[in-house]
């Protein structure tokens, strides 16, 4: 499990990398979530939909709601063009960070 | 095992979340949608569906973190917006907070809104009906559209520098407009006879007209009264034509077109039927206009003589050209009068049209006048009445601003600035007096039909405008809550929080208080002159009503007199003094009250002529009047010389004349000139004065003579006030069997004084009217300021209760400081209210005495008016069981 700084640090960038695959509901981002990551990263409904409501009230994401066959409608979510470039600055700082840990862990570098 | 039901778990779960209003619908949809899809695919896994939901549940989230995480997200949003719509709803929201303090304030204590917002609407109705009255009168003859440039001509005595009457000479206008280059028109208006109706018929359909006229063409040059059918450019040229009102023409035509029909109308009373064919139909003539005619027949249709510089019931206005200046032209006139006629007694004056309401005083007015005093007088009571009504509203919240102290320091100890305190008090103020505008508004549609009646107006509403009135009534609104809040709000937002929580500040402030007992002073000063004003008027107004009128005035019946009358009138009066209950009766020129004529005479010791007073009368005046005589006869039939020589002056004239006595009058040599009829004479007698006028001018010198019944228009008639109604029957009936193409229109002489002092009556009455509204609204004050402090004092007077204070012993203490207030007020009053009075008095030639017992009568109904109103507070709270007031808070 992820500690809860991790968890809180790693929202944003997981939900706006799950929205750019492709529109979804909340409940099936969070199987998705579960799925990907093997079991080891679970959000509750209290996290995930109050995170979806930021990004709106930031307009980096959009919503709407469909219809359903399996019962009642549901509230379907999409990255906007802005929720696009936003994802682009994470995905930076992600790289820039995991980039910065590997070469910590990699073998000792010779100095000199 | 009982089945586990989805639906009514989820349904549950649903509603503990709406029950805390934690979310919005929205979003608790979309987390019920979760809901469900995470049931459905434990299920798919085998899990129990019971135990599916429970897991499910938990996994969404613990309420109370769920909520927690939303809210988190909502304020966020909600400041978001807020920076991005700038701070309008944060402001929208303070106000729904401030008018909600409001409400639940008034919801609270409903007796002191009660009182607040009644009196102030009551003070604003009472203000807005002034303001309509005023506005009445102040609009008279304005809607001519040359009204600033009409003028009326008036004479007066050439001594004197000032007119003395309305009517006037036939030769003025043609002259005027000959001489004077300023003058693009010129035009007459003849009255016919001094309130004598004239016979207008078609065919077997015979009316009596009042309010008939002779007017020359050009009257629609100059004044501005609209056509409804014909031609105004014409329409009075030719002789025998005629132009009449809309009421009139329906009166006499129906549903037919008037135009080219053809009345008869005996406009001289001498039984000749002349043809008038109807050129033009007009608008009725407006309520606020002092021309007031129905028929209007042209000039040139008269017979007889129309031209002259003696007296006679015309009437002068001219039309003066763009630019002109009308004191110019008046400083001319004395010069013109010197031109045409040197020897008359009188000089002529412009009358700006739109003075003739408000700023005239003369004799022979078409239409009772108004009066501008009134109309300050007015304006300043009704400034007085809305302050009356606003102090109170100020009292009030002062006086119990002290128990909204708490609630002062609450908000700011929460961080309220002052000036959000201070939005909120003269909010709440803003707030009662719009609702006050708007029982106002009901208030004064409800009263205004009592005005009309007492005032004898036709007022609307709307006369102001809807647009004016209504931003008038909001104007006022505002700024009466604006002014009545202000206090309480720098008063109440100026408390410091420490010492209100600790108890200890909140107490209106001696310097509070003393201002509060300073606007009760006023309060009930105020309402002391109005009620002393009252008295004295209704005093005035009695005098009038009951004084002696120098004639009998009881029972004396005038008609006007005809040629079938003429002709016959010896026998008509034998006839008439041979039925029941008819003393004696008499010819006159002119009746008491409606006198208004003079005459030029020349008397034994003047060097030239001088004007006077006339009245012609036949040999049976004093009789028929009862007029005593203070020296020498009156006329007899049985000589003969009476009937062209002999003269019989009053009282006044002998003073005029510096004669030491009325005896010494007797003999003195005098003719009146001008008229064929009269040789020199001598006076015979001398009559105790006797009222021609209205109170207000006095009793003019007169002359008296005997006329030919060709001049006399009036036929009076003393009743037997034992047998009136048997004589009026008789009189009746002989005035059928010697006039039968006459109308009996008939009126009592008392009846016609009283008209005269009408004016003066209806002011007494709208007075009264102010001053009941006056006292209301200030009691209405003092019952809450009572209220108030008998609440504040409740321990006090359980402490003095049980420590042996009696019932009586507790209302004097409560009492006493109000009495004494008024005590202050009626010492303020009586000189404000006595100097008032003294002024109005003197417009009366006949006054009453002002006694100090009326002032004195005024105070003490304001007090015991006053004392009434604490009373009963003060036993209410006296006779409050002294356990419950300890045990109270």
């Amino acid at each position: 499990m992820l500690s809860k700084a991790l968890t809180a640090a790693a929202l944003r960038p997981i939900m706006l990398s799950i929205l750019d695959r492709g529109e979804a509901y909340g409940y099936a981002i969070i199987r998705r979530i579960e799925e990907l990551s093997d079991g080891r990263i679970q959000w509750t409904a209290g996290t995930l939909y109050p995170l979806l409501h930021r990004l709106e009230t930031e307009s980096l994401v959009a919503s709407y709601w469909q219809p359903s066959e399996s019962g009642p409608r549901r509230k379907y979510y999409r990255l906007t063009p802005k929720g696009a470039k936003a994802l682009e600055a994470e995905k930076r700082q992600w790289l820039d960070v995991h980039a910065l840990l590997l070469k910590l862990w990699g073998p000792e570098p010779a100095f000199g | 095992m009982s089945t586990f039901d989805l639906e009514k778990a989820i349904s549950v779960w649903r509603r503990s979340f709406e029950h805390r209003r934690a979310l919005s619908s929205d979003d608790l949809e979309e987390l019920e949608r979760h809901l469900r899809d995470h049931v459905a695919w434990l299920e798919a896994r085998g899990t129990p569906l019971r135990e599916a939901f429970e897991q499910a549940a938990r996994q969404v989230g613990e309420q109370g973190a769920t909520e927690a995480e939303y809210r988190k997200v909502y304020w966020e949003k909600a400041r978001r917006q807020g920076t991005l719509t700038s701070t309008f709803t944060r402001e929208l929201a303070m106000l729904k907070n401030y008018v909600k303090i409001a409400l639940r304030n008034v919801a609270r204590h409903p007796g002191y809104s009660f009182i607040n917002v009644f009196g102030l609407a009551l003070g604003m109705a009472a203000c807005l009906l002034i303001l309509l009255f005023v506005q009445d009168e102040l609009s008279y003859d304005r809607f001519h559209a040359n009204a600033e440039r009409i003028h009326r001509v008036v004479p007066g005595p050439k001594a004197d520098g000032q007119p003395s009457n309305a009517n006037g000479a036939f030769s003025w206008a043609p002259t005027l407009k000959e001489d004077f280059s300023e003058i693009e028109h010129a035009v007459r208006f003849r009255k016919m006879g001094w309130g004598e109706k004239r016979v207008v018929a078609r065919g077997d359909q015979r009316f009596a007209e009042e309010h008939f006229f002779f007017a020359d063409s050009t009257v629609f040059d100059v004044f501005t009264f609209p056509f409804v059918a014909g031609d105004p450019a014409g329409a009075l040229d030719e002789p025998n034509t005629l132009v009449l009102t809309e009421t009139m023409a329906a009166k006499y035509f129906g549903k037919e077109a008037p135009l080219g029909q053809v009345l008869q109308i005996d406009a001289y009373n001498d039984g000749q039927f002349n043809d008038y064919r109807v050129t033009g139909v007009l608008a009725d003539v407006p309520a606020n206009s002092h021309l007031q005619f129905d028929l209007l027949a042209s000039f040139s249709s008269q017979t007889g003589q129309t031209e002259g510089w003696g007296f006679d019931p015309v009437f002068t206005y001219i039309l003066l050209h763009k630019g002109a200046d009308a004191a110019a032209v008046d400083a001319r006139l004395p010069a013109f009068m010197e031109r045409h006629a040197p020897d008359r007694w009188y000089g002529l004056h412009l009358q700006p049209l739109t003075d003739v309401r408000l700023r005239s005083d003369v004799r022979a007015e078409l239409q009772p006048g108004g009066d501008i005093a009134y109309v300050y007088l007015f304006s300043a009571i009704a400034v007085f009445v809305l302050l009356l009504a606003c102090i109170n509203f100020m009292n009030l919240a002062t006086a119990r601003s002290a128990g909204r102290a708490k609630e002062v320091g609450v908000r700011k100890v929460l961080g309220a600035a002052r000036g959000q305190l201070l939005r909120q008090f003269l909010g709440e103020a803003v707030l009662l007096s719009l609702g006050a505008a708007a029982l106002a508004l009901a208030l004064a549609a409800l009263l205004l039909p009592l005005l009309n009646a007492v005032a004898d107006k036709s007022m609307g509403l709307g006369d102001l405008g809807v647009l004016p009135l209504l931003s008038g009534v909001l104007g006022l609104a505002l700024l009466v809550g604006l002014l009545s809040g202000s206090y309480p709000a720098f008063f109440l937002s100026a408390f410091r929080p420490a010492g209100v929580l600790k108890g200890t500040g909140g107490e209106a402030g001696s310097g509070a208080a003393r201002l509060r007992r300073g606007l009760v002073v006023f309060q009930f000063a105020v309402t002391i002159v109005l009620l002393a004003c009252t008295a004295v008027v209704y005093q005035q107004m009695d005098f009038v009503r009951s004084k002696n009128l120098g004639f009998s005035r009881d029972q004396v019946v005038v008609l006007p007199l005809n040629d079938e009358i003429r002709q016959r009138y010896d026998a008509f009066r034998s006839a008439l003094r041979e039925g029941p209950g008819v003393f004696e009766a008499t010819a006159t020129e002119q009746v008491p009250g409606r006198a208004g004529n003079g005459g030029g005479y020349l008397i034994e010791g003047l060097d030239e002529e001088d004007g006077f007073t006339r009245l012609f009368v036949n040999e049976t005046f004093a009789e028929t009047y009862g007029i005593e005589m203070a020296a020498g006869r009156s006329f007899s039939t049985t000589r003969p010389t009476d009937a062209q020589q002999a003269y019989v002056v009053n009282e006044a004239f002998v003073r005029e004349m510096g004669w030491a006595s009325p005896e010494e009058a007797i003999g003195k040599q005098m003719q009146l000139l001008g008229w064929d009829e009269r040789a020199a004479g001598h006076i015979i007698g001398v009559a105790k004065d006797f009222h021609l006028f209205s109170f207000r001018n006095g009793v003019p010198s007169t002359v008296l003579n005997v006329m030919p019944l060709p001049y006399l228009n009036f036929f009076s008639v003393r009743l037997n006030p034992a047998e009136a109604r048997a004589a009026l029957t008789h009189l009746e009936q002989t005035w059928a069997a010697f006039a039968p193409s006459y109308p009996f229109d008939f009126y009592f002489i008392d009846d016609d004084f009283a008209k005269l002092h009408e004016a003066d009556a209806r002011l007494g009455q709208v007075f009264q009217s102010f001053a009941f509204l006056a006292l209301l609204v200030a009691c209405l004050g003092l019952f809450g300021l009572a209220a108030f402090t008998a609440e504040r004092r409740t321990k006090e007077i359980g402490i003095r209760k049980v420590l042996g204070a009696s019932v009586p012993g507790v209302v004097a203490l409560l009492s006493k400081e109000f009495a004494n207030l008024v005590i202050v007020a009626f010492v303020v009053a009586v000189p404000v209210a006595y100097y008032a009075m003294s002024r109005w008095l003197e417009n009366f030639a006949f006054r009453v005495e002002l006694s100090w017992s009326l002032f004195l009568l005024a105070g003490l109904a304001a007090l015991l008016i006053a004392l009434l109103t604490v009373s009963y507070q003060a036993i209410r709270a006296a006779l409050a069981d002294p356990v419950d007031a300890l045990r109270y808070e």
